[in-house]
């Protein structure tokens, strides 16, 4: 199925599944540069106690978790404006309450982000949704395609898991 | 001028039958439980700084074209 012919895709972060899964529609995967295509995967950070977490540490799960992502959002949106064409952006991550409060918090956030950017980038196009799910197999690499595929037209500013957990 | 969005709902695109569709297909045979609004993030605008909405559909360079 072709769903995604003709479309390039960044994938930045590590999930096989939603690689596979791109790919078997049709999407050429890039390493870097413009894409039609983002889909940005945040590895989970340690789970600590609250109280046992330095303001490093916070900071870090803060910054791989929301402030790299919106850095990205941005240059990604900025490329697909001059462009002159739309994109799809996705936010892949752990269940907000999944991990520990340094992931919470910067999870929470991600998702008013999420509507956000949605709504402030839908007439141009640029379509951002989230996965927020412990799962990493077969499903979410299907869900993720379709997220990013223009089936998925109407589709914006949403934040959805995958399984009951989620 | 804009389309009402009871408009959006009466038209009914064919990405809502589409997503609807792969539901009940084995490719997301593990997603349950979840709600998905289709509606191109009409019920999320809460500012006036947030641009009007225009139906994908109806956007001259939307996905699918004039189609």
């Amino acid at each position: 199925m072709g769903w995604l012919a003709g479309k390039s895709a960044r994938i930045v972060g590590d999930c096989p599944a939603i690689a596979k899964a791109l790919e078997a529609r049709g999407a050429r995967l890039v390493a870097d540069g413009a894409s039609d295509i983002l889909v940005h995967v945040a590895a989970p950070p340690a789970v600590k106690p609250a109280h046992e977490l330095s303001h490093d540490e916070w900071r870090a799960a803060l910054d791989a978790g929301l402030d790299q992502r919106f850095l990205l959002a941005k240059e990604f949106a900025i490329a697909s404006r001059e462009a002159g064409k739309g994109g799809a952006l996705l936010y892949v991550g752990a269940p907000e309450q999944a991990l520990g409060s340094d992931h919470a918090a910067a999870a929470g956030a991600l998702g008013n982000l999420t509507k956000t950017l949605g709504v402030e980038w839908a007439r141009d196009g640029i379509r951002v949704n989230t996965i927020l799910t412990s799962q990493v197999g077969e499903t979410l690499g299907n869900l993720a395609a379709y997220l990013v595929s223009d089936y998925a037209a109407y589709v914006t500013g949403a934040v959805m898991g995958v399984g009951l957990d989620d | 001028m804009p389309a009402p969005a009871h408009h959006i709902v009466a038209t009914q695109p064919p990405e809502f039958g589409w997503f609807s569709a792969m539901t009940r297909t084995p490719m997301l045979a593990r997603l349950t439980g979840q709600v998905i609004v289709q509606d191109g993030g009409e019920s999320l605008r809460r500012s006036l700084m947030m641009p009007d909405f225009v139906p994908p559909r109806e956007r001259a360079d939307g996905p699918w074209g004039w189609q």
